[in-house]
């Protein structure tokens, strides 16, 4: 398994340059031909003509609500075994 | 005999350069480009998709030979392979770009996240219906 980032080629945009970089996680499993690789967007670095910098995350709101949403049942469900017997 | 069999088996280079190939093709799926789309520029604005990808794929091969000749001296010999894969992309965000600055807007998949709340909903009235009955 290995993870890698990667830098793409700034593109000119106005009066400034967006470099955007990527996470990958690529998995191999030894003794089988093939693998898997997760691929996605980590962010944008936006440059300014002026010279400022601005590094902006890009977040899976999607992912975030899922786990967030999965948490809430995992506990939730939890709560409800040790509020109601223990399986008693 | 064992070289009439090598002689017969199928071309394992080859094969091995399909392999090699395929292998570099799934590693190229990991580039930046894979994930950015193209900017579309709309006056003073500019957008840049950006998307999520998941590829993934397996494949086999093998060959074989016989040990035994045929009357006209010919041994059987055989190979073959096969494998499948898949690329799956999900949008994740978008790259506003405009004169004043830019910013990043975020792109939900309601069915997803519903999908999510529907299952942690089920898994905790399943849980407290299980405890109710046993009391």
């Amino acid at each position: 398994m290995d993870t890698r980032f990667h830098v793409g080629q700034s593109i000119k945009l106005g009066d400034g340059e967006v470099t955007p970089y990527s996470r990958a996680t690529i998995v191999q499993i030894p003794g089988i031909s093939g693998g898997l690789v997760w691929n996605r967007p980590a962010g944008v670095l936006v440059m300014r003509s002026d010279g400022s910098e601005a590094d902006l995350p890009i977040r899976d709101v999607t992912r975030i609500a899922q786990i967030a949403l999965l948490t809430i049942g995992a506990l939730g469900g939890l709560t409800a075994w040790l509020c109601l017997g223990r399986g008693d | 005999m064992m070289a009439d069999k090598e002689a017969n088996l199928p071309d394992i280079d080859r094969t091995n350069a399909v392999v090699q190939e395929t292998l570099s093709k799934l590693i190229d799926a990991a580039d930046v480009t894979k994930v950015y789309g193209r900017p579309i520029k709309q006056g003073d604005v500019a957008v840049i998709p950006a998307s999520e990808n998941l590829t993934f794929m397996a494949f086999g091969v093998g060959a074989g030979g016989g040990t035994e000749s045929s009357e006209d001296g010919a041994v059987g010999a055989g190979g073959g392979g096969g494998g499948g894969g898949r690329t799956l992309s999900r949008p994740v965000a978008i790259v506003v770009v405009t004169s004043e600055g830019a910013y990043v807007e975020p792109v939900m998949d309601p069915t997803k996240v519903a999908l999510a709340a529907i299952t942690a909903a089920g898994f905790m009235f399943g849980m407290m219906l299980r405890m109710l009955r046993k009391r």
